[in-house]
């Protein structure tokens, strides 16, 4: 983070692509608080399910299939009343 | 010496230019760099099978009921992709990467069922609304069809993120288009005052058709592509936390013009309640047809160039949240900074889709109405779980550090659920038991 508010406090100049693409230091300057975030991101472990999440979350997929059966119902009796 | 690629070039490029904006105190111009995915998503969600379900409510139930509980429909949108920005901005990381890694790859592929299920329905109804907005100028399905996948494969060509955000935000301006439609209608506006402080009248009270429609209005608003695709696009347009107050702003512009096109289609098709239509089976160019009446016909042209642009902003937009999730899951570059040769994949995922599901539509026969009649339905009742996921990702310390939701945000995120999820149970009842009433 602390090299992200370096970059914030420097007065920079408008460049084009090319011109950047010679600045490969720069450029990971700029990106240091993204390459942080995903970094972290990579080491993330599974989180871990209480009993009480899991039934909530098998709750919601047993709705979504129950819902699309229904669906499925109304479309027919839509289409052959 | 260190080794930067072209995608990270492009994006610190862009970078700069928000440093810079901040450094200058150009507030404006700040703004202006860093709306894009907000504006997009709640515009892209305005897609030709939502236009034809505000339509419907126009038609069908007059100015009343509907007309505030848009409103609220994309309140209740708003505070879902809140999320999703906080998510992209903070972990700098797509929503179906994260599911994947934190609830481990059974629940992810479900997830990614529900996602690539309804956004292939809904890319199908996409096209139907480019070929029946082309087809009310008289150009045959083939030729809009092949018109639109060209148009908006000449989007993707830049190879830059930022080109092809502009493109796609000046073309979804066009949804405004109705707009004027609904002025052209002439509409009382002491009536649709009254609707907005009484959420009334709701002609012909709660059936199940009224539940049909509530719940399609509900899927016109709210579906899982959305939290795909704005946590993808914020992560890769490289939202950092310090633009957190820019895309809430962004995805609350985002609302309110959304919001403002439907309510003028509500609006706008009015008329066909007042005069007793029944546009219970139309479509697209029937709606605009029947409207020249009390629109003219520049009226009905705009509505029919309006549902034309809704399906084409959306066919993009879904079919980019569905390579998205691809990218993600399978580890491969999935960056619209890439060029096609560094993400053959991610573009490869985008253009099967695009022309799979534009060459459905112009198979001849091919029982469409079908797909048309269900598709915002499907996609409100695979809401809860997407919900569920959100909330657990937005409350995760680990992800969200500081970041992570508040209790009123909780509270308000529950109550979506909770209402979404209540919608569905309604709907099912009236299905299942025809003669349920509230």
């Amino acid at each position: 983070m602390a090299a992200q508010s370096s970059v914030e406090q420097l007065e920079m100049r408008r460049m084009n692509l090319k011109e950047l693409t010679s600045k490969p230091q720069l450029v990971q300057q700029v990106l240091c608080e993204y390459e942080e975030s995903h970094s972290k991101v990579e080491h993330l472990t599974l989180r871990k399910l209480t009993p009480g999440l899991k039934i909530t979350i098998w709750g919601l997929r047993f709705y979504v299939v129950f819902m699309i059966v229904v669906v499925f119902i109304n479309v027919f009796h839509t289409l052959h009343p | 010496m260190n080794i930067v690629n072209r995608e990270e070039t492009v994006r610190a490029l862009d970078r700069l230019e928000v440093i810079r904006a901040r450094n200058h105190r150009h507030r404006f111009r700040l703004l202006w760099l860093l709306v894009g995915p907000g504006i997009l998503v709640m515009l892209g969600e305005n897609d030709a099978p939502s236009m034809l379900s505000y339509a419907a409510t126009g038609s069908q139930f007059g100015l009343g009921f509907f007309l505030p509980f848009v409103f609220l429909t994309f309140a209740m949108a708003f505070l879902a992709q809140e999320m999703t920005v906080r998510l992209g901005a903070v972990s700098k990381t797509g929503h179906a990467e994260l599911i994947y890694r934190r609830f481990g790859q059974f629940w992810g592929n479900f997830a990614m069922v529900d996602l690539l299920f309804t956004n292939l329905l809904t890319l199908v109804t996409e096209f139907v609304g480019v070929v029946a907005g082309a087809g009310y100028f008289g150009i045959p399905k083939w030729a809009s069809v092949s018109a639109a996948i060209l148009l908006i494969a000449g989007a993707y060509s830049f190879r830059r993120y930022w080109s092809w955000e502009r493109t796609l935000l000046a073309l979804a301006m066009f949804n405004l288009i109705f707009i004027p439609v609904a002025l052209l209608s002439h509409p009382d506006w002491g009536t649709v005052g009254h609707a907005f402080m009484t959420f009334s009248p709701l002609p012909g009270g709660w059936n199940a058709n009224t539940v049909v429609i509530l719940l399609s209005d509900i899927g016109a608003t709210i579906t899982p592509w959305m939290l795909f695709f704005q946590q993808g696009a914020v992560s890769d347009k490289g939202l950092s936390i310090r633009d957190l107050p820019q895309g809430r702003m962004d995805t609350g512009i985002g609302a309110l013009l959304a919001a403002l096109a439907a309510m003028a289609t509500i609006i706008a098709t009015a008329p066909l309640f007042v005069h007793h239509m029944n546009a219970s089976q139309f479509g697209a160019a029937q709606f605009a047809q029947a409207l020249v009446p009390y629109v003219g016909p520049v009226g009905g042209a705009l509505f029919a160039l309006g549902i034309l642009e809704a399906g084409l902003v959306a066919a993009t937009t879904i079919a980019t949240s569905s390579a998205y999730a691809f990218g993600e899951v399978r580890k491969q570059a999935h960056s619209l900074n890439h060029s096609f040769h560094e993400a053959k994949s991610f573009y490869g995922i985008l253009f099967v889709t695009l022309c799979l599901t534009g060459g459905i539509v112009v198979i001849p026969h091919f029982p469409l109405e079908y797909i048309v009649l269900v598709v915002n339905v499907i996609a409100v009742l695979t809401m809860p779980p997407a919900i569920g996921f959100l909330l657990l990702l937005a409350n995760d310390k680990e992800v969200m550090g500081e970041h992570r939701n508040t209790r009123l945000l909780n509270v308000l995120g529950i109550g979506v659920g909770v209402f979404v999820s209540l919608a569905g149970i309604i709907y099912a009842l009236t299905v299942i038991f025809p003669n349920f009433t509230l």
